[in-house]
């Protein structure tokens, strides 16, 4: 019931964002759209924890056909089960802090809106025309190993997003 | 050369092709491939670095399949076609690896599908119902006990929140917050409104500035006024309790306000709690991991017998083929020996039974070629000894003819084909008695022969007369018997001599002797004795009368009538013993025949002149006026012979000689008289033998030496159907244009 009740479609979408630079800092945020298929949201209930990556990355656009990137960041946030509780819980490293649901459409929800503020080099920040892309997906590498295999052949375990984009103000 | 580069381009990329399928970089792969399928039992095991890189490892035992079943097929698709086309060795090499492949996949297809089966087995008896009811119950009374301690604690809540409630003042609020968790063992009390305000608060962290804020969820509970309680687990381990009572006060107009307390739970119950949670969630993650890890196990024992079939399967080819490899070398060696190539060497790949058995071929290849080395110079040696007999035996003057030991004819020569005019080669390996059976006038010499073989004498000579339509032929015959070394050895050698020409001349010798002799000893008394004869008859003829003169007369007219008849006998003989003054020069025979049939237009004896002369025949070299004695002679013979038969023809024919390896042109001399008398044939042209009652008998005696002089030759034979036929054969000159003018020739032919 609280699976069915709360995923609708099984996609990562990126709604939008922005980004911008401010005295050596790049302040970044996106609205997500996160669903999980079914499969993945049974075996979250069945004791398997599901990382949700959140890949930032800052790029340069030039005139020629692809960009250089400078910097790389990863934001995983780890979505579980407390069978003691019966409540999804939500565990994101950075902040340290775990948060309780009673479903998994609220703990997606938690994880709509994404901000960051990550220092930068100076030598990058005053670089022109760059570019934020974000992305999330499932990290299939911290699955267990039998359903590493899978996640490689079958779409369902392999989810994410397009990468999104939008300029650095 | 341009051709030869698109196949040298073509070729590159073959023989590279090739080279991936030497036993070198296949054996490297299948190391690679093997330790990357072992490397997947412990990666599906998730050990370590091995668990991060299982995918890889799936796709590199993958890749690895594929490589290893394309080398397999292309081997295999040689070997089937190797086998269609019969090339040596292709039938037991296939043979070989249905064996070997049939050894090695049975039993790995046996033990992978009990793997498998057991595999199946093993992980579904992980499972059991009792214990998962049991994990089952033992979350349940977890998590009563967790309601129980709840319970407990949001009832002290409910008495504090009474007491906030009657309490005004914010400093006495939160003197009383500090007081209340300190007694009821909160981490934190804090008070808000239900706008989310933090009214008051009081914390055991000291670090902590601000209050943990409930969510959405918890000031929807208050607003409805009813508790809110929840068991959370904490970031870094351990359980709190999130209380939420409402804050009724009993003034009126005070607003309902949410107190909120944060209960950590006793570590010890909360180790328990979350002790009985793993487990029940460790078993809950294997039950919904079972089916991929089946799935996994399966899929790895699927690629690693794949593997080790497929690496077996290549080995066994590769095995086949080292084992045939010198097993059909040396079928071809046998094949090539067989066929006559003695040469034939085979490399030796190793030292074991087969490389043996290699080195003793090549021994015995040696050995043969050495042997037939030596058996081709013999036989060179032979065949060059026989060369030379046979060309000695070619040029001999004499006819050579070998017989078996029972008389069949085994060899002759052509000189011995050319004495009896007859082909020796259709009697050979016949007995010779079928040569005097087939040839009659051969009779006497296959009856010689046959008659010292049967004898069985050691050496013997005879002279043989065979009587030949061209007239008699004497044969020296000698015979000797071989020595009886071999059965193919021994036998008998003819060799005979034609001594017909030997014996003529002689012949001729002796008759010019008597001539010479005649001319001395006779001719010179003949005139005294005619000169007498005249005398007399001068002076006592007119002293005589009646029938003395008569007698006288008659007398001496006799005597002399017949030394004249004896001088012209004796010049004759004279003129036959003297020797030829001929002068060959080139000439027209046709021309001169022509020439020499005018001055006899007029003998009445001969009704019919027939000429039937080949125009394309060459020019001889003869003495015209020779030749014109002779003609004369042949004619005025055939005019004798002819003789009082009414239509009587003489035939001249001219044509170019065929049969005959010299170059020469036969002139035929033809009448239609009665021929030669059969048993005169074989002497007609002796001297002194005549058929007419007048004359010397030397006229062809004188025709055919005079022929013989010039190189050609004469023979006589009667024509079957009636008449006397002489055929001469003249040589033909090398000139293109006469070099002697028939103008001026005279006629000095005689009759004798």
């Amino acid at each position: 019931m609280l699976l069915a009740s709360t995923i609708t479609a099984a996609d990562f979408k990126i709604v939008g964002g922005g980004a911008q630079i401010t005295d050596q800092h790049l302040s970044s945020h996106a609205k997500l759209d996160l669903s999980l298929n079914p499969r993945s949201a049974t075996a979250i209930v069945n004791g398997i924890p599901i990382i949700i990556c959140i890949d930032l990355e800052l790029v340069q656009n030039k005139l020629w056909p692809w960009s250089t990137t400078f910097l790389k960041w990863r934001y995983p946030v780890k979505l579980g089960y407390h069978s003691l509780s019966r409540r999804f819980t939500v565990t994101d490293p950075r902040k340290q802090s775990t948060a309780v649901f009673h479903t998994l459409g609220e703990a997606l929800r938690q994880l709509d809106r994404f901000s960051v503020i990550e220092a930068l080099p100076a030598a990058i920040a005053k670089k022109k025309n760059l570019v934020v892309r974000i992305r999330a997906r499932i990290d299939t590498e911290s699955l267990p190993a039998p359903l590493r295999l899978m996640s490689e052949l079958l779409p369902p375990w392999n989810q994410q997003s397009q990468w999104h984009e939008w300029p650095v103000q | 050369m341009e051709s030869t580069k698109p196949m040298a381009r073509m070729a590159r990329p073959i023989m590279n092709f090739r080279r991936a399928l030497q036993p070198g970089p296949a054996i490297g792969l299948s190391i690679i491939f093997l330790a990357a399928s072992l490397l997947l039992t412990p990666a599906v095991e998730n050990k370590g670095l091995l668990g991060d890189f299982y995918g890889g490892l799936v796709a590199l035992n993958v890749i690895g399949i594929v490589i290893m079943t394309t080398l397999t097929s292309i081997n295999v698709y040689r070997l089937i076609r190797q086998f269609r086309a019969q090339v040596l060795g292709a039938r037991l090499a296939l043979r070989f690896v249905v064996i070997f492949a049939l050894l090695a996949i049975i039993p790995l297809s046996l033990v992978y599908y009990f793997s498998v089966y057991f595999l199946s087995r093993g992980v579904d008896s992980w499972f059991d119902v009792r214990i998962e009811q049991a994990l089952d119950d033992a979350l349940l009374l977890g998590q009563t006990s967790l309601e129980a301690t709840k319970t407990d604690v949001v009832i002290r809540l409910h008495r504090d929140a009474a007491q906030v409630s009657q309490t005004t003042s914010p400093f006495g609020i939160i003197k009383l917050l500090e007081e209340l968790r300190g007694e009821g063992d909160f981490s934190e009390m804090s008070l808000h409104s239900l706008s989310g305000r933090v009214i008051a608060s009081s914390s055991g962290d000291a670090i902590s500035l601000t209050p943990s804020a409930p969510d959405d969820t918890v000031f929807a509970r208050i607003r409805q006024r009813k508790t809110y309680a929840q068991v959370e687990p904490l970031f870094d381990g351990g359980l709190q309790l999130r209380i939420a009572v409402p804050v009724i006060s009993d003034r009126m107009g005070d607003p309902v306000r949410l107190l909120q307390g944060l209960y950590p739970l006793p570590l010890r119950y909360a180790r328990l709690g979350e002790s009985v949670q793993s487990a029940s969630d460790e078993y809950n993650r294997l039950k919904f991991l079972r089916q991929p890890l089946k799935l996994n196990f399966v899929i790895t024992l699927t690629l690693v017998t794949l593997m080790t079939a497929l690496i077996a399967l290549w080995l066994a080819i590769y095995s086949t083929r080292r084992l045939v490899a010198p097993l059909r070398e040396l079928a071809e060696g046998t094949r090539a020996v067989a066929s006559g190539d003695y040469l034939k060497q085979l490399p030796v790949h190793s030292g074991d039974e087969l490389g043996v058995l290699v080195s003793s071929f090549n021994q015995m290849t040696n050995q043969i070629r050495l042997a037939q080395e030596a058996t081709a110079n013999s036989q060179q040696q032979t065949e060059a000894q026989r060369t030379y007999l046979e060309t000695v035996l070619t040029h001999l003057s004499s006819g050579v003819l070998s017989l078996a030991k029972d008389g069949t004819l085994r060899t002759h020569n052509t000189i011995a084909e050319s004495i009896l005019a007859v082909d020796l080669t259709a009697f050979e390996q016949r007995p010779i008695t079928t040569l005097g059976d087939t040839h009659s006038q051969l009779a006497p010499l296959s009856s010689a022969i046959t008659r010292h073989t049967q004898h069985n004498d050691q050496d013997w000579q005879d002279q043989i007369v065979l009587a030949s339509p061209h007239g008699r032929q004497t044969l020296i015959c000698r015979g000797t018997r071989l020595p009886e070394t071999t059965e193919t050895l021994s036998g008998y050698v003819i060799v005979f001599d034609d001594v017909s020409a030997l014996i003529r001349a002689q012949r001729d010798a002796a008759w010019g002797e008597v001539a010479r002799r005649l001319a001395h000893e006779i001719k010179n008394p003949l005139t005294p004795i005619q000169l007498s004869a005249e005398r007399i008859r001068a002076k006592y003829l007119k002293h005589l009368a009646g029938d003395d003169q008569a007698t006288l007369d008659r007398a001496t007219r006799t005597i002399i009538a017949q030394v004249d008849l004896m001088k012209s006998l004796v010049d004759a003989f004279s003129h036959y013993a003297q020797p030829m003054q001929l002068k060959p020069v080139s000439t027209e025979l046709n021309r001169l025949l022509q020439d020499i049939i005018e001055l006899h237009r007029q003998n009445k004896k001969i009704n019919t002149f027939e000429l039937d002369l080949d125009d394309t025949v060459p020019l001889v070299r003869i003495d015209p006026a020779g030749i014109r004695q002779v003609l004369n002679n042949l004619v005025i013979n055939a005019a004798d012979a002819m003789a009082g038969i009414p239509n009587g023809r003489l035939t001249l024919r001219t044509h170019q000689a065929t049969r005959s390896k010299d170059r020469s042109v036969t002139l035929e001399v033809r009448d239609t008289g009665p021929g030669f008398p059969q048993e005169l044939l074989g002497s007609i042209f002796d001297p002194y033998v005549t058929t007419k009652t007048k004359g010397t008998g030397l006229g062809l005696a004188i025709a055919r030496r005079i022929i013989e002089e010039q190189g050609g030759s004469i023979q006589a034979e009667n024509d079957p159907a009636g008449g006397a036929i002489v055929i001469i054969q003249l040589p033909v000159s090398l000139d293109t244009k006469p070099t002697g003018p028939l103008e001026g020739i005279t006629n000095t032919a005689s009759s004798h």
